[in-house]
């Protein structure tokens, strides 16, 4: 049996982030993970935006958008992730929202940096743009991120600085004993371990964590969400979406997006979904999704290349982050902007840890820098045409220019199932034709060759 | 390299053909490939069926290789990358990096994305390196070379079934566990599908295409007509 002092159920972006943050502090912790790889669950479904900001501004979720997105950019400097702060553009396309957006401007401004842009400006911004619109409000701070990434980034952190990570547990039962908690998980056999403090980050499970320690006073309801990923990555530059007059459940909020690659995706929708683990994509999901965002661009963009659904775990309107029981924390319910809240998220549960007496003793920690760009990306992004030194580097990936030396990297900083891998490096995201070379490095680094989860193989050998 | 008229990007079957034929001319080419592998031939002459099928193009490909030499390196835009070095040319480009196969959802393929969806190319790429990719297969395409993929599947053990179809939809979390085309439910735990291929350029490099890349197709008589066209165009 070990002894921690906080452990953490579930390794998504929310998870990562808590442990990251435990890890500069005197602490044994521990994350549990029902998966084989972080960031597996409603984290890979997300959009990727880091939301300018969050109605209601005075919600719980609100507070914590503002805060997390500030904390943006120290957050991917000191973990090293790709960050961008591309901009949201809300549109307006008649003359009565053209009227509405400056009320709401003078509203916002309170609380974010918020422009007015003329019709004139947003046609020079944007060439794709739709000869209907009036006006729009910019939005300079939102910003978009690879999910993975920056969940994974904070777990390589966290690791780096000695919080233990255990993969494939699946925690089955909590039992209160004195002041500490026995977890009991299971995968391949049986395990028990002892912690003083127990933070709930399970996202769409979050409720029969909670339901252990005897808390129903919430249920988490899946809200699936389909996105259309285009190969178009001159078509827009910043996050584009029109202003909603009529609020329609089934295709609340999304938007015309850029993704940090500068490819586009469109969502995502809010379908209700009767399973959590329903991430299943329809015809109607699709022509939904067009149809919506086609309005606010003058043509469409060219070579659709995917489509995928996340799964957001839902409690309500607001997220859920209290203390039912001493000593244990629930972070549930960390819908929209989970990703930007993150960060914040984080301190608030650190905050929280401190008044209910744990001791957080600062340590020195460190962080590992950036590998360099390979030859090909120098070659391709930045026009750097002689290089003068040798390499021994060989392609994998063309379409996104991924060599074996970066696949190999990402394995040695612990990335271990193909999505993982996919995600990170981009590699096998654009023709997929790289996808049996990539399964190939992945068996002669004796890894398990899985998608993502712990029973998704692809192949065997 | 650079007494050479022409960088031939792509070392597979039009690639090879092409410097040979401009050899042939008095022209003088050379071919460079990433990973020299052979093309999707190499891929083709490690499955008995399949070795059998393309006999003549693998036999014409291994002649034109004992007199053309392919160089690993990679063409991108107007700079060379060798293994060791990085080198800009001044040649005209040809460019046989040949087709990949439609993805999924070009191929109206939707529901969840679990493991066990393959294009064609890559699961007879992932068999081809002695990889198993299920035991219950379904294949969903429309072309000849299916039939000869379904007797190799079918010899090396797999359950197999052959299937046209227009509306597919997924359905697994895992692994695939059913399919439905058009309607019909199919349990299976791997689906191939194939509905047609697209030119294979991701650097976006300009030049002449030739072979593949314009015929996109599993039938080679196209990929040689491709090419002995194209050759004489450019000759001409």
């Amino acid at each position: 049996m070990k002894d921690y002092d906080v452990a953490v159920i579930g390794a998504g972006v929310i998870g990562c982030f808590i442990a990251k943050e435990l890890s500069k502090y005197d602490l044994k912790v521990v994350v549990l993970e029902r998966e084989p790889s972080v960031g597996m669950g409603p984290t890979k479904g997300c959009s990727g935006i880091i939301h300018p900001f969050q109605l209601p501004f005075n919600s719980l979720k609100g507070k914590l958008c503002l805060e997390g997105n500030k904390m943006m950019d120290d957050e991917a400097k000191e973990l090293g992730f790709k960050f961008k702060r591309v901009g949201l553009i809300l549109i307006a396309r008649n003359r009565i929202s053209n009227i509405i957006i400056r009320l709401i401007k003078f509203y916002f401004s309170r609380y974010l940096r918020v422009e007015y842009l003329p019709r004139s400006k947003i046609i020079s911004m944007e060439p794709n743009v739709t000869e209907e619109v009036c006006g729009g409000l910019f939005f300079p701070d939102a910003g978009v991120v690879n999910p993975v990434e920056m969940t994974f980034r904070a777990r390589r952190f966290a690791e780096l600085n000695g919080v233990e990570f255990r993969f494939e547990r699946e925690v089955t039962g909590i039992e209160r004993e004195r002041d500490f908690f026995k977890i009991t998980s299971e995968t391949d056999g049986r395990e028990t371990i002892t912690s003083r403090y127990v933070i709930n980050c399970a996202g769409l499970y979050a409720d029969e964590i909670a339901g252990m320690i005897g808390d129903f006073s919430f249920k988490i309801e899946p809200g699936k969400g389909a996105h259309v990923i285009f190969d178009d990555r001159d078509f827009t530059y910043h996050i584009m979406a029109a202003i909603p007059l009529k609020p329609d459940r089934k295709t609340k909020g999304g938007g015309a997006l850029v993704t940090i690659d500068g490819n586009i995706i469109w969502g995502p929708s809010l379908v209700d979904a009767s399973d959590k683990e329903d991430r299943s994509v329809n015809v109607e999901d699709v022509k939904r999704l067009i149809e919506k965002h086609s309005k606010v661009f003058k043509e469409m963009p060219k070579k659709p290349i995917a489509v995928y659904s996340g799964v957001r775990a839902m409690a309500g309107k607001d997220f859920i982050i209290n203390s039912p029981v001493k000593n244990f924390i629930n972070v549930a319910g960390i819908q929209s902007p989970g990703l930007t809240a993150a960060p914040a998220i984080a301190k608030l549960v650190l905050r929280i840890l401190r008044n209910s007496g744990l001791e957080l003793k600062n340590k020195p920690y460190k962080s590992d820098a950036k590998k360099d760009v390979n030859i090909f990306k120098k070659v391709i992004f930045t026009g750097e045409r002689e290089i003068p030194y040798f390499i021994e580097d060989e392609l994998v990936c063309h379409c996104n220019l991924v060599t074996f030396q970066e696949i190999n990297d990402t394995i040695d900083d612990g990335a271990s199932t193909f999505d993982e891998i996919k995600h990170l490096t981009g590699c096998s995201m654009g023709c997929r034709k790289c996808m049996p070379d990539v399964i190939e490095i992945m068996h002669k680094r004796g890894l398990k060759l899985r998608k993502d989860f712990k029973n998704s193989y692809i192949v065997w050998k | 390299m650079s007494d050479t008229d022409f960088l031939i990007a792509g070392g597979g079957y039009s690639g090879v053909l092409t410097a040979k034929l401009l050899r042939d001319n008095g022209i003088n080419a050379t071919v460079f490939d990433s990973k020299c592998e052979g093309g999707e031939l190499g891929v083709f002459k490690k499955l008995p069926d399949l070795r059998e099928y393309y006999a003549e193009y693998i036999e014409e490909y291994d002649e034109l290789t004992k007199e053309i030499t392919i160089h690993k390196g990679t063409v991108l835009g107007d700079v060379l990358v060798m293994v060791g070095r990085v080198k800009k040319y001044h040649s005209e480009l040809l460019i046989c990096t040949g087709c990949f196969d439609n993805q999924p959802f070009n191929c109206n393929i939707l529901g969840s994305r679990p493991a066990g969806i393959f294009s064609l190319q890559t699961a007879l790429k992932l068999i081809s390196m002695g990889f198993t990719i299920g035991k219950k297969v379904l294949v969903v395409g429309d072309d000849p070379v299916l039939e000869i993929v379904e007797r190799l599947m079918y010899r090396r053990g797999y359950e197999i079934l052959l299937m046209r179809g227009k509306e597919v939809f997924v359905e697994g979390r895992e692994r695939v566990e059913k399919v439905r085309v058009d309607g019909e439910y199919f349990n299976c735990d791997t689906l191939i599908y194939f509905c047609g291929r697209s030119e294979f350029n991701p650097f976006d490099l300009n030049g002449i295409k030739l072979g593949n890349i314009n015929a996109k197709t599993y039938d080679y008589r196209k990929v040689r007509k491709d090419t002995v066209r194209g050759i004489k165009d450019l000759i001409i």
